[in-house]
């Protein structure tokens, strides 16, 4: 323990020192735009980890909140002429109170039914962007949308607005790291592991799930601004379906029900389209595949690996009951492990062979 | 208004065609197929290739499409369903979700982006009736659409096949007790699924243009039809697609046409909202 404090600081440091000069080690501008996009995707899907990954109830919405946060920004600071910090509340604003509205009514189905509600939901947000085109500018969008500036200082290079939204990133990761640590952060986790036992220990599971959809929506709101006002020009094609879906591998692929797996993530899924130029726009091909496989063999994500890997040849031996994460919680924490962590050898056993798996509540259908 | 009417009772029977193909995989096995959607744009632009392309006659053209679908069928059931079949419900939802975006790059990959289209059924001359124009291709819309009933209806009804697959939709566990192969009645489902969406695409395909996302649509409108009928029923996944479809029309007709698609969702969500239990379903309270 003593030791891991004493390296906490120089490591802390480190990290600020790299993600201070990363910018000036990119070459071209657009590797920096690059950067900023996984800054903008990393707010998106940390505040998506909140529903999809704490609560565990597939959402399809986000890409919605995400084009709502985007539109709202896009319209006042170019029709409006507001201020990009008064456009930045309004972002939020919105979202949270669409976040709500919907979220009340519409909480109250679950699973597979959710998931085709709030594909709906982002549908018409989508389809409206289209039509309603005297205020969103229809097909062709919104363009010279301002970049960000805080009373007279314009962040209009890609470094500066690195700094800024970098910034952003990361007091938007504390806050959802100190949520996780309220009462409504256990509260979600209570929701993923039996919602039927959380609503029996007393906890007014709607109202909790109404919460965890409304932090979200305004973390896409946030998202939304930053995107907006970083690309200067939005249309309604970034806001398809594979949007949405782009959202949702990231936070597999990082791993969900953790905000280091959500940063991760983001991070990996911009970054991978520029590894696979040689499959020009086919990349969603990959996506679809990769959600399958790591469904299947990799529950959990990268994060989620790691951690396993790291408790197992590299950290101290501690045995300690895992947290039910995604990779434990298809079923109860039984006997079994008990049995097997007393002796000591952590095999290397795969939980979901040893027991039928056995369906969540918020699973069933 | 009678207009209105035919034309949305053609594309109802669509719709219904459509929600009969996903209900049925969902009494089987519990498990919305969100790569519905894609099966559906799979067979309109099979349609095409074969049609226009290819230039076989439009009849031959729905038989190939139907051939092909099996194939479709077979192998989402084998590739898909089969081995995730015994993990969570979740975990195979995201696994069709994976597969709907990954055909969607397939088809974009295979067809290109251009939107395609394909001929109506017979003559473009509408038929006179009273006061009405139909389109000779609505008239071919219901015969296959009430063909295709009757045939699903008597396959359920009246052969050994059909009381298997309902056995094993009410229960898997029993029906394998029984004797029957439940995994070979599973793709039986899945391919007569697969089916239903190669023909709602091809009777679609003369009406819109066959883009990737055109599929999409009629998943969320076959879901909205199975809500409004009933979730599980197969009678309640025919009148919702009838109501969807001239639901649709008329809100076109009436109040706008931009706004038809952003209407019917907006009815769905309600729907689900306020009346879980469909029109003249099962109670699906605990089941959502």
């Amino acid at each position: 323990m003593r030791q891991r404090k004493s390296m906490l600081l120089p490591g802390l440091v480190l990290a600020a020192a790299f993600l201070i000069v990363l910018p000036l080690l990119m070459t071209t501008d657009y590797w920096r735009q690059l950067l900023n996009q996984a800054l903008v995707y990393i707010v998106i899907v940390v505040g998506y980890n909140f529903f999809t990954g704490d609560v565990g109830q597939l959402s399809m919405a986000q890409q919605g909140f995400f084009a709502i946060g985007a539109y709202t920004t896009a319209l006042l600071t170019t029709n409006a002429g507001w201020s990009w910090p008064a456009a930045l509340l309004s972002s939020m604003c919105v979202t949270g109170v669409v976040g709500a509205v919907v979220g009340i009514p519409t909480l109250r189905v679950r699973g597979q039914y959710l998931i085709m509600v709030t594909m709906a939901f982002s549908e018409i947000v989508r389809l409206v962007a289209i039509n309603w085109s005297s205020l969103t500018g229809g097909a062709s969008g919104v363009t010279k949308i301002p970049s960000p500036s805080i009373g007279g200082w314009e962040f209009d290079t890609k470094t500066s607005i690195y700094y800024l939204f970098l910034t952003i990133a990361i007091v938007m990761i504390l806050v959802a790291w100190r949520v996780r640590k309220t009462k409504y952060g256990r509260a979600f986790l209570a929701i993923r592991d039996g919602e039927l036992a959380a609503s029996v220990m007393g906890l007014n599971t709607t109202y909790v799930k109404v919460v965890a959809f409304f932090l979200s929506a305004v973390f896409a709101g946030v998202g939304g601004n930053m995107f907006a006002s970083s690309f200067n020009y939005i249309s309604p094609d970034t806001f398809g379906l594979s949007q949405t879906v782009l959202i949702l591998a990231m936070l597999l692929i990082g791993g969900e029900g953790s905000i280091a797996g959500a940063v991760v993530g983001a991070i990996i899924l911009t970054y991978l389209p520029e590894l696979l130029r040689f499959a020009h726009g086919y990349y969603m091909f990959v996506y679809g595949v990769l959600i399958v496989l790591i469904t299947l063999f990799l529950p959990g994500g990268v994060v989620g690996y790691a951690k396993r890997f790291w408790s197992r040849h590299i950290g101290p031996r501690v045995f300690k009951i895992p947290p039910p994460g995604p990779d434990a919680g298809d079923r109860p924490f039984d006997a079994q492990d008990l049995f097997t962590r007393s002796l000591g050898a952590p095999k290397k056993t795969d939980p979901a062979s040893t027991a039928p798996p056995v369906e969540r509540a918020g699973d069933a259908a | 208004m009678g207009q209105l009417l035919i034309s949305g009772l053609a594309i109802g029977c669509i719709y219904s065609l459509a929600s009969l193909g996903f209900v049925i995989t969902y009494k089987s096995v519990g498990i919305l197929n969100f790569a519905y959607g894609e099966m559906v744009s799979v067979g309109a632009y099979l349609a095409a290739t074969f049609v226009v392309s290819v230039g076989v006659p439009l009849v031959m053209g729905l038989v190939l499409v139907l051939i092909a679908m099996v194939g479709v069928g077979v192998a989402f059931a084998y590739g898909v369903y089969n081995p995730l079949r015994n993990k969570p419900v979740r975990t195979v939802v995201m696994a069709t979700i994976g597969v709907s975006i990954a055909l969607q790059a397939l088809m974009l990959l295979l067809w290109g982006p251009y939107p395609k289209s394909l001929p109506v059924l017979g003559s473009t001359s509408p038929i006179r009736l009273g006061g009405t124009a139909i389109l000779p291709h609505n008239i071919y819309i219901f015969g296959f659409t009430i063909v295709s009933v009757v045939l699903l209806y008597l396959l359920y009804g009246r052969t050994s096949v059909g009381w298997r697959m309902q056995a094993v939709a009410q229960d898997a566990e029993a029906a394998r007790l029984m004797g029957i192969n439940v995994t070979s009645i599973i793709v039986i489902t899945w391919v007569l699924s697969a089916m239903f969406a190669g023909l709602a695409g091809f009777l679609l395909a003369p009406l819109f243009f066959i883009t990737t996302s055109v599929g999409f649509a009629v998943m969320l409108k076959a879901f909205a039809a199975c809500i409004i009928g009933g979730f599980g029923s197969l009678e309640g996944a025919i009148v919702g697609g009838l109501f969807v479809g001239v639901a649709e029309s008329l809100l076109a007709g009436y109040v706008s046409t931009a706004y038809k698609d952003v209407l019917t969702f907006g009815v769905l969500i309600a729907i689900l909202i306020l009346m879980p239990q469909g029109l003249f379903g099962e109670k699906i309270g605990e089941k959502v």
